[in-house]
């Protein structure tokens, strides 16, 4: 495999939960994420030979890029985020593959499913929401009818990884 | 509720707003299959609750293609900056030293941080042999690196310093070295991405340490550059870190605590796919657990290491190997065996010359031959140890110490005890030491 073959597959496979840990965990503003996870990558191509797992390695690098940015941006102030790199893989990961779930479902149940569940809607509420329906029913229907959408995105995700 | 309830239900009932939930929670009681429905439904809620996942999604991604292109092209330009390096780099080492400044003042587009990286693979290989040489090919770097950006500057600067703590270890200079692995740590520490080369010089000043004996230091600073490595996942640098630790163990004599590293370091190993470390972590775990006692164990251990160094072709392992497994059959009682297997490991040896690995065998077996009371094997034995260790260049006393083995041996006044009493000298081989003979108990 060349260096090119290796770090798109590298870039393919744990762009997504390096660039949530840049955003979610650290709070890096969005224009920084960027240059920090390049020079993530900067360093991954100097090291790769030394490097055993990679998905451990970019994390733990990106997490300590990150906290080295804010130490280098408010020195005087003390980052509190010190979950250890193997939890935060773990959560990242769950966290990043629940993303890639949601975007196989359709638009409309990302929506019911966020006004439920993010935003705190009754059923009567969501279905007023997104049906002019006042039925408490016809919310939890709704709801139910994303929640197995969810779970079939789900059994797909599942076929597809074994 | 004697038929299952239907997923609307479970799903009511999990969100707590179901009217039968009495009958429900008693049905799931009951029920795998329903229960596996509501755990689903669970953790499909945790999940979907997470606030910052759902801030994170409704926010558009606009960096991904372009930042790929980006890293992209950079590992082109790594390839080709590499070959390039490797190129000059030989013409280079093929020049005498006190030309290169010329060189790069003929060419300075090569003053790249792939040259200097590129000689800093160079000062590895000249670590042992030329330590001297490796601090100019260092300085040769060190200079590139001022013609740098300054975030591949501070880079290159802290690997100098890494490789200048080595070199000077290599050398002795140990204070000098602790010094070196000091700034390099300093530089790596400034970097944002500098953490995992940060472990690897207190890697470097660890092993300065060990040198010194500090072992107490030497372990707190490993500690600390292995809290590191290990979020970097398995690594070259995280396996000789913990096989530092194991080998200062072993100086501390808690050989316990040495077995654990090497045992942890073992599959790190296997992941690398590093077949001649694993084999040399396989040796040392045989000889921690004959030292243990736990014979069976050193013999598989010995075994396969033997296995291993034969299909790597690494001779004089394997026979230092087999050295373990005379040494485990001695332990187990089993003497004749030991002492077939010491003989050929000896003979072995001095095929390749090793005639000081060869007489230390040889020490073992006129051990056990005396232990046995075989007095005429003891003496050919005893005689062919002082040649062995003369053509191994031993100091006056430890010749000395060998010459009153073979007279007591002769003078069938020698034991077991004999044997270790000398062997201490021979091993030591300190030409400011004396040779005196042990007091009669031991004879």
């Amino acid at each position: 495999m060349t260096t090119r073959d290796r770090v798109a597959a590298a870039y393919d496979a744990h762009y997504d939960v390096m660039r949530y840990i840049a955003a979610q965990r650290f709070r890096v503003p969005p224009p920084d994420i960027r240059p920090l996870i390049h020079d993530v990558f900067v360093s991954f191509m100097r090291h790769y030979a030394a490097v055993g797992d990679e998905r451990s390695w970019l994390v733990a690098a990106v997490s300590n890029a990150c906290r080295n940015y804010w130490r280098d941006s408010k020195p005087s102030e003390v980052l509190t985020d010190t979950t250890d790199t193997r939890e935060l893989i773990e959560d990242a990961s769950a966290r990043v593959d629940v993303l890639r779930l949601l975007a196989r479902i359709p638009k409309r149940c990302q929506a019911v499913l966020w006004l439920r569940y993010v935003d705190g809607l009754s059923p009567e509420e969501i279905a007023l929401r997104c049906a002019s329906s006042t039925s408490a029913g016809y919310g939890r229907q709704l709801i139910h009818r994303c929640l197995r959408a969810v779970r079939e995105a789900l059994a797909v995700g599942v076929q597809e990884h074994s | 509720m004697s038929n299952h309830p239907d997923r609307m239900a479970i799903l009511l009932y999990v969100e707590d707003e179901s009217t039968e939930g009495a009958m429900v929670a008693e049905h799931l009681a009951g029920c795998d299959e329903c229960e596996a429905i509501a755990e689903e439904f669970r953790r499909a809620f945790a999940q979907l609750q997470h606030r910052d996942l759902m801030g994170y999604y409704s926010v558009p991604d606009g960096d991904r293609d372009a930042l790929r292109a980006a890293v992209l092209r950079e590992a082109d330009h790594v390839t080709e900056e590499s070959w390039s390096a490797d190129a000059f780099v030989a013409d280079l080492l093929a020049r005498p030293l006190g030309t290169w400044d010329a060189c790069f003042e003929r060419q300075p587009e090569r003053r790249t941080s792939w040259v200097a990286r590129r000689l800093f693979e160079e000062v590895e290989l000249e670590l042992n042999r030329r330590p001297e040489y490796a601090l100019h090919l260092i300085g040769v770097a060190e200079r590139i690196a001022s013609f740098l950006s300054d975030v591949e500057c501070r880079s290159v600067l802290g690997d100098a310093w890494k490789h200048r703590s080595n070199a000077l270890r290599h050398l002795g200079r140990y204070e000098e070295a602790l010094d070196a692995a000091a700034l390099a740590e300093s530089f790596h520490a400034s970097l944002v991405t500098g953490e995992f080369d940060l472990a690897q010089a207190q890697f470097a000043r660890a092993g300065t340490l060990f040198k010194m004996t500090r072992y107490a230091e030497a372990l707190e600073v490993l500690g600390t550059a292995a809290a590191t490595l290990r979020n970097y996942g398995n690594s070259v640098p995280l396996a000789k870190t913990i096989m530092l630790d194991a080998a200062i163990r072993i100086e501390e004599g808690d050989v316990g605590m040495a077995q654990e590293r090497w045992r942890e370091v073992l599959p790190i190993l296997k992941h690398l796919g590093d077949e001649v470390e694993q084999a040399r972590v396989l040796a040392n775990l045989a000889e921690c657990n004959l030292r243990l006692g736990a014979y069976e164990q050193a013999m598989a251990d010995a075994k396969s290491s033997v296995d291993r160094y034969r299909a790597l072709h690494m001779e004089m392992e394997s026979i230092r190997s087999e050295w373990t497994i005379g040494m485990v059959h001695l332990a187990r009682g089993e003497s004749d065996d030991g002492l077939a297997v010491l003989e050929n490991a000896a003979a072995a040896f001095e095929t390749l010359s090793m005639s000081g690995d060869a007489g230390f065998v040889k020490l073992d077996v006129c051990e056990e031959l005396l232990r046995r009371e075989e007095w005429n094997e003891a003496e050919v034995t005893a005689r062919g140890l002082a040649s062995l260790f003369i053509a191994a260049h031993v100091t006056t006393a430890s010749t000395r110490a060998l010459d009153f083995l073979r007279r007591s041996v002769e003078n069938r006044q020698a034991t077991a005890e004999t044997v270790r009493y000398v062997r201490e000298y021979v091993t030591a081989d300190d030409p400011a030491r004396r040779f005196e003979p042990p007091s009669v108990a031991v004879n």
